[in-house]
């Protein structure tokens, strides 16, 4: 069989295995303990109420549904909404949405209830294949490598969740992850070589020092006012879990440029046993500066994206843009300019110990390893 | 501390870049810049969608001409990008239409800071999801975009000969290796920030069912999952258009003035 034609299969194969199980998550009511209703028929009438002098208009919804699970099934429910054409607290619901319920009674047949939420789970299994299909057919088994360190990564955040809440310190898990996060991931990238080994010291060392800066910085100026955090349920661990979140949330761009200059380096050295070591770290310089703009940019547009909606939300609520910046998202902020930090610090660092990896140290000796020192801080 | 910061960052940008640096700062500050004007213009009632789309063609052309100056690789960049929001903007639309993944979801809702805020904001909030998904995507898109357009151009720059075909298809074995690390930036970034709606669940106890049906998390997930689809598509366009640039310099004449590869060798 030509290997054409076996790709040909194999991708076949890989269409017909998602999209059974995209199908399967579309119709999977019978998992839910849950009431499920599926919409069929929807009737909107506007209330005439203009709310706190704006004009959003505000909608009724009669909904009438069939129960898919649970002792109810196949019964007609008959089911109530309001909605605001903005939709900021508030949603509408059209015929074909499947909803969950809660509180549900059912009277001469009727099942009534209230609204607690849409099912999601098929887009969830939509998207995941669509990703899982392009990043296969795109990059093959370069992707397959991805998508298994992808979900290794995810079973361990997942399971050191579940550590946290049996009760251990947030901080030490962090380490832990750290720790696990950065080994697994690159060897999975790059294979068992000195390459990885390289990357991996050079990454633990850049999270390092970058966190030495945050606490010198921490404790010069007053440090983080905690308040502002998202999410907040049980404030004696903030500090913690918001270093926690720092430490990983960087470690993904700090990973991506100690590989890059790992591999340049090995790449140049193999090249040319002889190359100066000047020439080297002309090198791993230029590569750091093509790169790190990039990836501060993504940094940015990862961390600041997710709150304009809030943000918006603020300005209408005359709040002036200046006010929020500085008072309601610091902590989108801070997580940006600590990871930028970390991107910047992590270049000279993962050049340098590049250099102390592939350079054979028994020729240069502990003299050429100071020297080469001396020489880069009178580079910088 | 959020100057001092920034002052680190300025100061640590300059020593490690140097000149390279003082561009990625000023970059940077425009990006901001644009960012807050467009979150401004929106919050009066301006049409989301196309807001964002120009406010991300500002960004991506100052991040691409600014800072890595104006040649065949750039504008090949460039356009993957432009390709890549053009592509993505209706599945994201239509995605967020009917998944009901607008406003604010249901762990928020229980926060104090929301009690003072007004709903009544007279602007269509699925448009806003939409824009916050594209805005999340340019960064990754654009990295990914340059990494290899910069790459086929450096192969093209050593090996003149090669033909379309065969500069494709070193730019998605170059693309090959910068996905798995870029798919796990974005995952640690993602990790990072949601690690608290994580927490969160676990203390109220949701179920795995619970969580993949709630708002708060699919907001985040298809946040990430549009960056990485982004990222993987942009591959091979900007493979595509890399080459084709490259081997079809004389119809892109007006384009590459300023390319060193392409200058008349006689002047």
């Amino acid at each position: 069989m030509s290997k054409h034609k076996r790709s040909l299969i194999f991708y076949a194969i890989l269409i017909i295995i998602l999209s059974a199980g995209v199908f399967l998550t579309a119709n999977n009511d019978h998992w839910y303990n849950a009431t499920i209703v599926r919409i069929d028929h929807a009737k909107n009438s506007p209330t005439d109420q203009y709310r706190n002098g704006t004009n959003d208009r505000y909608y009724e919804q009669l909904l009438t549904g069939t129960v898919k699970n649970g002792p109810f099934r196949g019964h007609t429910a008959s089911l109530k909404n309001e909605y605001s054409a903005s939709g900021v607290f508030d949603e509408p619901y059209q015929p074909g949405d499947e909803v969950f319920l809660s509180a549900v009674s059912s009277e001469s047949g009727t099942v009534t209830g209230s609204i607690s939420g849409l099912k999601r789970d098929k887009y969830v299994a939509a998207l995941c294949a669509a990703f899982i299909l392009f990043i296969l057919f795109i990059a093959r088994g370069r992707g397959l490598l991805t998508l298994l360190s992808l979900s290794v990564n995810i079973g361990i955040f997942w399971y050191s969740l579940i550590l946290y809440t049996s009760g251990i310190n947030i901080l030490l898990l962090a380490n832990l992850l750290v720790f696990s996060f950065t080994g697994l991931s690159l060897l999975l990238v790059s294979g068992w070589n000195q390459k990885t080994f390289a990357a991996i010291c050079s990454t633990l060392i850049s999270i390092a020092i970058t966190l030495l800066l945050f606490k010198l910085v921490m404790t010069f100026t007053g440090g983080v006012d905690y308040a502002f955090m998202e999410y907040i349920t049980s404030p004696t661990d903030l500090p913690e879990i918001f270093m926690a979140q720092i430490m990983i949330g960087g470690l993904g761009a700090v990973m991506d440029v100690a590989i890059t200059e790992a591999s340049a380096m090995s790449e140049l050295i193999s090249k040319d046993n002889e190359i100066p070591l000047r020439n080297l770290i002309q090198s791993g310089r230029d590569i750091g500066h093509d790169i790190m703009g990039t990836m501060i940019n993504v940094m940015l547009f990862t961390y600041i994206s997710g709150s304009i909606p809030l943000i918006i939300l603020k300005m209408n609520s005359e709040i002036r843009l200046h006010t929020i910046i500085l008072w309601h998202m610091p902590m989108e902020l801070y997580r940006f300019l600590i990871g930028s930090i970390g991107i910047l610090i992590s270049i000279p660092v993962s050049i340098l110990i590049s250099l102390l990896f592939f350079r054979r140290i028994g020729r240069i000796g502990s003299i050429g390893i100071i020297r080469s020192i001396g020489k880069i801080r009178r580079f910088l | 501390m959020i100057i001092v910061l920034a002052a680190i960052l300025a100061v640590l940008l300059y020593i490690v870049g140097g000149e390279r640096g003082i561009l990625t700062f000023l970059t940077l500050c425009w990006n901001i810049a644009v960012l807050s004007v467009s979150i401004v213009l929106i919050s009066w009632g301006w049409e989301p969608i196309t807001i964002t789309f120009l406010s991300c063609l500002l960004i991506c052309s100052a991040t691409l001409f600014y800072q890595n100056g104006r040649s065949g690789k750039t504008y090949a960049a460039f356009f993957s990008v432009v390709l890549i929001l053009l592509i993505l903007v209706l599945p994201a639309y239509l995605l967020g239409l009917n998944s009901h993944i607008q406003g604010l979801n249901e762990l928020m809702l229980r926060e104090d800071e929301i009690m003072g805020l007004t709903p009544n904001i007279n602007i269509n909030i699925v448009k806003i999801a939409v824009s916050m998904m594209i805005t999340g995507l340019i960064g990754a898109a654009t990295d990914t975009a340059m990494a290899i357009s910069s790459a086929v151009y450096e192969v093209f720059r050593n090996n003149r000969q090669l033909h379309t075909m065969e500069l494709f298809h070193s730019g998605i074995r170059i693309g090959k290796d910068v996905l798995g690390t870029t798919v796990n930036t974005l995952y640690f970034a993602c990790i990072g920030e949601s690690m608290m709606m994580f927490l969160l669940f676990k203390s109220y106890h949701y179920s795995f069912g619970r969580l993949i049906n709630s708002k708060a998390f699919f907001q985040e997930f298809t946040d990430i999952i549009f960056s990485c689809l982004a990222c993987i598509l942009v591959i091979p366009l900007s493979a595509a258009i890399t080459s084709f640039i490259l081997r079809n310099p004389g119809k892109f004449k007006r384009l590459l003035d300023e390319d060193v590869l392409f200058l008349d060798p006689k002047e």
